[in-house]
């Protein structure tokens, strides 16, 4: 893998589409190539990469580095952005997550939820979209970095019940982010593709497929009927905020109450302790996956105070019952939405990383007597790998291979037009298979009314208060009649990008207009993303610039005591006048003595620095050196980028 | 505040899907067995059968550019033969419906769809 990352890019040939699971804790980015997909490992080797974000005095980091270092930075160190994304300051499940978390969230314009951080010592306010398009954009590069060239589409997933304000607003850190998003899928059906694929060889016949996907963050259930390339899902339920995360914080107050009763203080204020008992009660939540009791030890966790604990996995499953008992009921939700006895279900597919708890199999087991729970898929890849087929279909890139690849996939909340009082018209039910198109006929509701607003809504509820406001428009010119006379036939078009198009036609006029739902109160502004777009480029910037004086800096560093070494060895200067190793010796020190201090200067200084030491070296610079070109920098181990072997990129966080 | 002013229906019974004007191929009207290419005898087996032949013809994922919006009118229609025959219920109501002559193809859906909350639908509307 690292070898291949390494090697240079022959003609630059398009990179293929990828698909992106973003996920709640952890993102995942997958290629089709070559017949197959390839899940993409990052720069320090992993599969997935932490969907974090840290901003610090020196630089900005993301994914592995920046989870690593919530310890000593946790009020600037970003998580969880896939919890606030398309929502509301005042939504009751925000209002709950800022109190886990460490770093600072705060009412923006039009109620969004801006995150607040201190990068390079100033005070930055960012929108939940720019956040998840820095751990996009990583994902990009990680993509880049393996295909060797520049990534421009890609298919995103997002939970099967994200409603349109949270899609939407995925989709445009995905612009962000620099990326042209092919489409936004579900999850689960994503999951399901992997699941498909993996299966097709063996399988005959329909099979009815029931996919539980229990992530980080969000939990969605889906029936799929797959047959030969067909991939059909008949209904699906969730909820967009229920995961690993919730299971890890039940956790975390039970401590609190066990820290505060067995020392009479409160660590609920301490975002670092609060952090540290995290990290250590989802360390514990793994471990009782196969185990059936732990401990959790933190050294001085608060106010000098050690912290000592164990806990079993039956307090671990009394502390999220009420969790597990929600799954199941979702589950035979989505069962009764599909029409479907449980005993027509063929296969039970896990999907996501707390799938692995197990009570919940053990729940899904009773649940679905006499069925294998189908692990054969990998939980933490799965849907990345569906989105990675899906973006091949999309793109043509694979169309030999997917000639009978058809995904029909549903929309998982209903569509609505408001009536008066406030009550909800049903014209698009959920789970309905996409592209639709679906008509209704509307009067007018008073007398003499000439103008008629439309308002779409979605959401189950049968008031459009507590649904989801997608637009409005309205339809004027109308001739004064009695209440009720004059008609209007409202259309839901959705196409398979689950685009929606809502337009009115007045029956006897002919009068019409429409909406395309692409822009509601909450979302950004093509400006605003404009912007933005051009912030992440300047962070992006910014951070190359950091990646390549650090660079720099290591390279001057390694030469330096490399020559240091190379000096003590008496073979080598032995014919050397003693003044010339007098001087070369000065030179080392020195330059050891400029790096101890000037910590991050610009690249030329170290450069000029690095040329300097050279020059006066080039005496002791070994001969089978000199033939692989020494005196270019490129040879050097550890030295800049291209060097034979992968070197590791050596990131330093403050 | 005056533009406030809202819909009202009374029709919910009347609610109805796109009719063919909107269809970019303006095609006869035909049965949901003519459209999936099935005797009215088919079995579900054929039913299924025929939608997924033409589901991987007519999706508009692997629709040739410049034909989608074609392929996604085609499709649309393919789905809801396709729904309304799969279903017991709404097959049998709908077979009833074009034994009286009633040609209700592509205009209907939500009747055929509704099937099971039909009488909940419309005692909501008494009671408005």
């Amino acid at each position: 893998m690292a070898e291949k990352r390494k090697r240079e890019a022959p003609a630059p040939a398009p990179a293929p589409a990828v698909g992106i699971d973003l996920g709640t804790t952890y993102s995942c980015v997958g290629v089709w190539q070559h017949g197959r997909v390839e899940i993409i490992a990052n720069d320090q080797g992993n599969r997935t990469t932490p969907s974090f974000v840290a901003f610090t005095n020196t630089g900005r980091f993301i994914g592995d580095a920046a989870k690593n270092q919530v310890d000593m930075n946790p009020t600037n160190t970003v998580f969880g952005a896939k919890r606030l994304i398309g929502r509301k300051y005042i939504d009751p499940s925000v209002q709950s997550d800022i109190k886990h978390w460490p770093f600072k969230v705060i009412p923006g314009l039009g109620n969004k939820p801006m995150i607040v951080v201190t990068y390079k010592g100033e005070e930055k306010l960012f929108a939940t979209e720019e956040i998840s398009a820095m751990v996009l954009a990583k994902m990009k590069e990680t993509a880049e970095a393996y295909l060797g060239s520049t990534v421009k589409d890609a298919v995103v997933t997002v939970p099967a019940y994200f409603n349109d304000s949270q899609r939407q607003a995925t989709k445009d850190a995905g612009v962000i982010a620099g990326l042209n998003v092919l489409r936004i899928i579900n999850e689960p059906t994503a999951a399901s593709i992997a699941y498909g694929l993996d299966t097709k060889s063996e399988s005959t016949g329909e099979k009815n497929v029931f996919i539980f996907d229990l992530g980080g963050g969000t939990f969605d259930v889906s029936i799929l009927t797959i047959e030969e390339g067909i991939f059909e899902v008949k209904a699906t339920a969730g909820d967009t905020h229920l995961g690993g995360e919730d299971f890890d914080n039940t956790m975390v107050n039970h401590f609190v109450q066990e820290f505060r009763r067995k020392n009479n203080m409160d660590i609920s204020g301490n975002p670092r302790a609060l952090w540290r008992l995290k990290t250590a009660c989802e360390r514990a939540k793994r471990i009782l996956s196969f185990s059936t009791k732990t401990e959790i030890e933190i050294d001085s966790l608060f106010q000098g105070i050690d912290f000592y604990s164990t806990i079993s996995r039956a307090k671990f499953e009394e502390l999220n019952k009420d969790f597990f008992t929600k799954c199941m009921e979702l589950v035979q939700k989505c069962l009764n939405d599909a029409k479907m006895d449980k005993s027509s279900i063929n296969d039970v597919v896990l999907v996501g990383g707390s799938t692995r708890i197990p009570k919940v199999q053990q729940l899904l087991q009773d649940f679905f007597p006499g069925k294998d729970l189908c692990k054969s898929i990998n939980p933490d890849e799965a849907v990345a790998y569906g989105a990675a087929v899906q973006a091949a279909v999309l793109s043509g890139g694979g169309q030999e291979k997917f000639q009978d690849f058809v995904l029909v996939d549903i929309t998982p909340l209903s569509l609505s037009i408001e009536l008066v009082g406030e009550v909800a018209s049903v014209v698009v039910p959920k789970n309905t298979s996409i592209p639709t198109k679906l008509g209704k006929v509307f009067v007018t509701s008073k007398d003499n009314q000439t103008v008629v607003r439309f308002t779409v809504f979605e959401g189950e509820s049968a008031s459009t208060k507590d649904n989801n406001l997608l637009g409005s428009f309205n339809l004027s010119g109308i001739p004064p009649a009695p209440k009720g006379v004059e008609m209007f036939d409202v259309y839901f078009d959705i196409d398979a990008n689950g685009i929606l198009n809502v337009s009115a036609v007045h029956k006897t006029t002919g009068q019409k207009n429409h909406i395309i739902i692409t822009n509601d109160r909450g979302r950004l502004s093509k400006e605003e993303i404009e912007k933005m777009v051009l912030a992440a480029e300047k962070y992006k910037f910014e951070e190359e610039m950091y990646k390549k004086k650090v660079e720099a800096k290591n390279a001057l560093e390694i030469f330096a005591y490399r020559m240091k070494i190379t000096i003590m060895n008496e073979k080598i200067t032995a014919k050397l006048p003693p003044a010339d190793k007098k001087k070369i010796e000065n030179a080392i020190e020195l330059a050891i003595q400029w790096l101890d201090g000037h910590q991050l200067v610009e690249v030329d200084e170290f450069e000029d620095q690095m040329e300097e030491l050279k020059r006066i070296c080039k005496p002791i610079i070994p001969k089978s050196y000199k033939g692989a070109g020494v005196i270019n920098d490129d040879a050097l181990p550890l030295g800049r980028s291209s060097s034979s072997r992968a070197a590791p990129k050596i990131e330093i966080v403050d | 505040q005056a533009l406030r002013i809202r819909v009202g229906s009374r029709y919910a019974a009347a609610s109805t899907r796109a009719t063919l004007q909107d269809a970019v191929s303006v095609e006869e009207p035909c049965s949901f067995y003519d459209l999936l290419g099935i005797p009215e005898t088919g079995s579900l087996l054929e039913i299924k059968q025929a939608y997924k032949q033409l589901a991987r013809k007519y999706h508009p994922d692997v629709s040739p550019p410049g034909l989608v919006q074609e392929y996604t009118q085609r499709f649309i229609r393919v789905q809801e033969a396709y729904e309304t025959l799969s279903d017991p219920n709404r097959r049998a109501l709908y077979d009833r419906d074009m034994a009286k002559g009633l040609h209700l193809a592509f205009s209907s859906r939500r009747r055929y769809q509704n099937y099971d909350d039909q009488m909940e639908e419309k005692g909501e509307w008494k009671s408005r």
